[in-house]
């Protein structure tokens, strides 16, 4: 069975772009259009495998998403990749701290971002 | 950012104020142009995203159209060369096999025919030289019963019993000889058709021979041609996995270069902070800080804060 990527982005651009580049490597894809959606999300749907999370995003942001489902416990071995165009230190040393497993800045390589999804799912 | 112009234009009056009915009046004209560039913002970037999500959907669609044929193709290839011997290929070789091991086992059979006609034709051969040894039987017995007969001549009415014996002999004598036209008859239609079954088992062995051997040839053949057919298939698919490997690649490139839509529209909507930012600064120097309460918040907001695209760090991966 494929695994189940969840990509959370208010950008529908990036959504699908993310989507269908996981896709096309054999991917199943869920959205979420905020941090809400995806806290939503990933607490009804346990057969997520992963989230590619964008951080600047309305009603709750992906840091503050990362950090609610890492606090949740059920979720945290969830592995979450950070997708932005930040690219301060001091948001990525947040996001390492709160649990996330990757940094990716925007705009990004859809070939690296697949390379990085398999490289996480098989560990 | 100052709005010196404005002060400038306005230093005419006393006290260098500029009259409150102006000063919303030009607070009013900035929140309008605010609202009427975000409404020119969203729609462009509404206008672009959709352009782009049916961009990327034509991508796809050559991708999975690809795909979707590649797959079609190989279970195509799988029932013609079914490595699980389900292909049309094997099944050839199967039943070619089949039929020359049937070929193999006729010839058998008639070798085994054409040795009982063989036997046969021994047999008669044995029967047709007791057929004749018994018509020396009958010549005896003839002798005998004629002896018997000028016996009982002799003797006149004391030679009954002669006379008797005489009949008898000679009734056997005829049944012999009966029984020996009949086995004549037989032998000698047996000694013309047993050469000819025999002739015809010869004739059906060795076309039987030759048709396995051609069926053992086919079947090398078959399996030749499906050796080489293999190969074909295997570099057929080697290439278009390789192909399919650069669609998916092209596909992804084309992926990142659509990300341009959303750099544009990240661009875009963070003219409005500044923008709310210069209104507040607006009614602050304009003495009208009352209607910044009355401020549309702005719809973009970055933790990072308003900053250039990173293009020197566009793409890089950091995994922890």
């Amino acid at each position: 069975m494929a695994k189940k990527v969840l990509v959370v982005d208010d950008s529908p651009t990036v959504r699908q772009q993310v989507g269908l580049a996981l896709k096309q490597a054999g991917y199943e894809v869920v959205e979420a259009t905020d941090g809400a959606d995806g806290v939503a999300k990933v607490g009804t749907d346990p057969t997520i495998g992963m989230v590619i999370l964008d951080v600047n995003m309305p009603r709750m942001n992906g840091l503050e998403m990362l950090e609610t489902v890492k606090a949740g416990g059920k979720n945290a071995d969830l592995p979450i990749i950070m997708l932005t165009s930040e690219g301060q230190q001091s948001l990525i040393e947040r996001a390492k701290k709160a649990g996330a497993k990757g940094w990716i800045v925007k705009p990004f390589k859809a070939e690296l971002l697949v390379a990085a999804v398999k490289k996480l799912l098989v560990a | 950012m100052t709005l010196s112009v404005l002060e400038t234009n306005f230093e005419s009056r006393s006290d260098g104020a500029v009259p409150k009915r102006l000063a919303r009046r030009l607070a009013d004209g900035l929140a309008e142009f605010r609202t009427l560039l975000m409404q020119r913002i969203n729609d462009v970037n509404a206008t672009t995203s959709r352009e782009v999500i049916l961009a990327a959907g034509s991508v796809a669609a050559v991708v999975d159209g690809a795909t979707a044929h590649v797959r079609r193709v190989k279970e195509m290839v799988s029932s013609i060369d079914g490595h699980d011997g389900g292909g049309v290929a094997a099944a050839v070789a199967r039943q070619s096999e089949v039929l020359r091991r049937f070929f193999e086992s006729v010839s058998r059979d008639i070798a085994r025919q054409e040795s009982a006609s063989d036997r046969a034709q021994q047999s008669l051969q044995r029967i047709t030289k007791a057929a004749s040894d018994t018509a020396h039987l009958a010549s005896a017995a003839r002798l005998l019963a004629l002896n018997a007969r000028i016996e009982a001549a002799r003797v006149g009415g004391h030679g009954n019993c002669f006379s008797t014996i005489a009949g008898e002999m000679q009734h056997l004598a005829e049944q012999i000889t009966q029984a020996n036209e009949f086995i004549d008859s037989v032998a000698a239609r047996m000694s013309k058709d047993l050469p000819e079954v025999a002739l015809s088992a010869r004739a059906l062995r060795a076309s039987s021979e030759e048709l396995s051997k051609d069926l053992s040839l086919a079947t090398a053949e078959v399996e030749r041609e499906t050796d080489g057919m293999r190969d074909v298939i295997r570099r057929m698919m080697e290439q278009s996995d390789h192909e399919m490997s650069y669609l998916i690649k092209s596909s992804h490139e084309a992926l990142s270069h659509l990300q341009f839509q959303d750099v544009i529209a990240q661009g875009l909507l963070r003219i409005e902070p500044p923008f709310h930012e210069l209104q507040i600064h607006q009614a602050t120097e304009l003495g009208i800080e009352d209607v910044i309460a009355a401020l549309p918040k702005t719809q973009h907001k970055e933790i990072g804060g308003d900053k250039p695209v990173d293009q020197d760090n566009a793409g890089e991966v950091l995994l922890f």
